[in-house]
């Protein structure tokens, strides 16, 4: 899995590195069971801090995609081929969309448009 | 005596010569430039210019050594490798502070994203340490050792240790820790690069922003090479280090005789990590790799010059990383932020003057 962190950007580093796993196993290229680096090991190859590692694997184990375990680290607990989501997973992520897609109604993006960009995305396994 | 020195201040200049082209694209003379930047006339010139200097240097120094060789005074003639590695840095410094103030006159970094870039692979699943090859130095350690034990009930009560230009110029009484100084450092030096070769897979790889898979799969193949060079100069400085003792338990008193024996070997071991540096380039930067392509854009490594002091030394209390890679050079540096770091650094100055106590 490559990891790319925009050092310069608004959204804090912690959350990208959230966004990227949660990307990377969306398109398959992260797979449940799969072992993440240790926190030390990530944040010395982007040469950032260890909390802000520790801070997403934090915020992925407690959405329940990765696990955090003494022994072996972080390993990712789930993928799409793991069954059915969580209860309460889908109502939490429906709000979330609902934001999103007024967003992009209130600036005036197409609803045609949208559509065909997240059935594009949905298509590729949501890959950039 | 003044050709060895000759030959390797021909060598170093070469190697000076060369490293502008062994570096990354992306950062020349220790400057991180964005890619779109990295073939910008400024840094023809700067290389050219440097090149033109390290030249002159270079004739300059032979020049100087010639005529400090026919006094025939050894003091300044140790000096002159010294001098020449300082006049070799002032020519990268120059086309260092040179490029870095272009940059910034030019804002080469204005309007690109930059970015931080890491292959978990590397960690999760690390090239495999060369254990065959590390096997070798084991074993001549191994050799000298037995063969020592055989030997010492047969050596003479007085053991060479130490040689100047008129032969043994410092004996010692035969003690197990005299008899046996040459196998203590060849032990060191073994533990200590084999120790290296294990760390390396684990230090930060300097990724390519515009070619993070590409440039990840380089990098997984330098260290592979840098490693079995790094175990060839192993096993070639025990080789130059066992003979030398083989010749102390035989009472040799030839200083050139100690002195081709402990080099020769050890120049064959430095060429074979000189040939991966040419080949690979710093981090494979040379190789060419059939995995990924080049991305355009406005995507550019982060602009770190500023943890980066006197163009080649670092210090950040903000990365958990000790070893990494050279900004300009082949290989790895320290990150001075780090206790590790220092710690390595008096185990280095620390073994062999204790070495030295131990077998006075």
């Amino acid at each position: 899995m490559i990891i790319v962190v925009d050092v310069g950007s608004d959204v804090p580093i912690y959350q990208q590195l959230r966004d990227r796993v949660v990307e990377a196993i969306a398109a398959g290229t992260a797979r449940q069971g799969d072992p993440l680096p240790s926190t030390r090991a990530l944040a010395a190859d982007l040469a950032i801090n260890m909390h802000t590692v520790a801070k997403a694997y934090d915020l992925l184990r407690r959405e329940g995609l990765v696990q955090l375990t003494r022994r072996s680290g972080a390993v990712v607990a789930r993928d799409r081929d793991s069954g059915p989501p969580e209860p309460g997973f889908v109502a939490d992520w429906q709000a979330r969309t609902r934001v999103l897609l007024a967003e992009a109604l209130s600036h005036g993006v197409d609803p045609d448009t949208v559509l065909a960009h997240c059935s594009r995305l949905l298509h590729q396994g949501v890959e950039s | 005596m003044i050709a060895i020195q000759l030959a390797v201040v021909v060598l170093l200049g070469s190697v000076a010569w060369a490293m502008p082209s062994l570096t990354k694209p992306t950062l020349p003379f220790g400057v991180r430039v964005p890619p779109d930047r990295q073939h910008d006339p400024a840094i023809d010139r700067a290389r050219r210019q440097y090149r033109l200097a390290v030249t002159a240097v270079t004739v300059l120094v032979l020049g100087v050594a010639g005529l400090v060789d026919r006094t025939g005074d050894a003091a300044p003639a140790a000096l002159v490798p010294l001098g020449f590695v300082l006049l070799t840095w002032t020519c990268y410094y120059r086309a260092h502070r040179q490029l870095r103030a272009v940059k910034h006159e030019h804002a080469w970094y204005s309007g690109h994203r930059q970015v931080a870039v890491a292959d978990t692979g590397l960690r999760t699943a690390p090239p495999a340490y060369p254990w065959a090859w590390a096997l070798v130095p084991v074993v001549i350690v191994g050799a000298t050792l037995t063969g020592g034990i055989i030997a010492y009930p047969h050596l003479a009560a007085r053991i060479p240790m130490h040689y100047s230009s008129s032969g043994v110029d410092r004996w010692a009484d035969r003690t197990p820790l005299t008899a046996f100084s040459g196998v203590l450092t060849q032990v060191a030096l073994t533990v200590l690069l084999l120790w290296l070769c294990a760390t390396v897979t684990r230090s930060r790889p300097d990724l390519d922003a515009d070619d993070p898979a590409g440039s990840a799969d380089r990098y997984r193949r330098f260290v592979g090479q840098m490693q079995r060079a790094l175990l060839v100069l192993t096993a070639a400085g025990d080789v130059s280090l066992g003979a030398v003792q083989a010749l102390s338990w035989a009472g040799t008193r030839s200083a050139a005789l100690v002195t081709v024996t402990g080099t020769v070997p050890t120049l064959v071991g430095l060429g074979a990590v000189l040939a991966v540096a040419v080949r690979a380039g710093q981090g494979g930067s040379r190789l060419r790799t059939p995995t990924g392509a080049p991305r355009a854009g406005d995507i550019a490594d982060r602009d770190d010059d500023d943890r980066w002091y006197a163009g080649g030394l670092y210090v950040n209390p903000n990365d958990p990383a000790f070893l990494v890679p050279k900004r300009y050079g082949i290989g790895w540096t320290l990150n001075f932020a780090h206790p590790a770091a220092w710690l390595l650094l008096a185990a280095l100055i620390a073994v062999p003057i204790l070495v030295r106590i131990a077998t006075r």
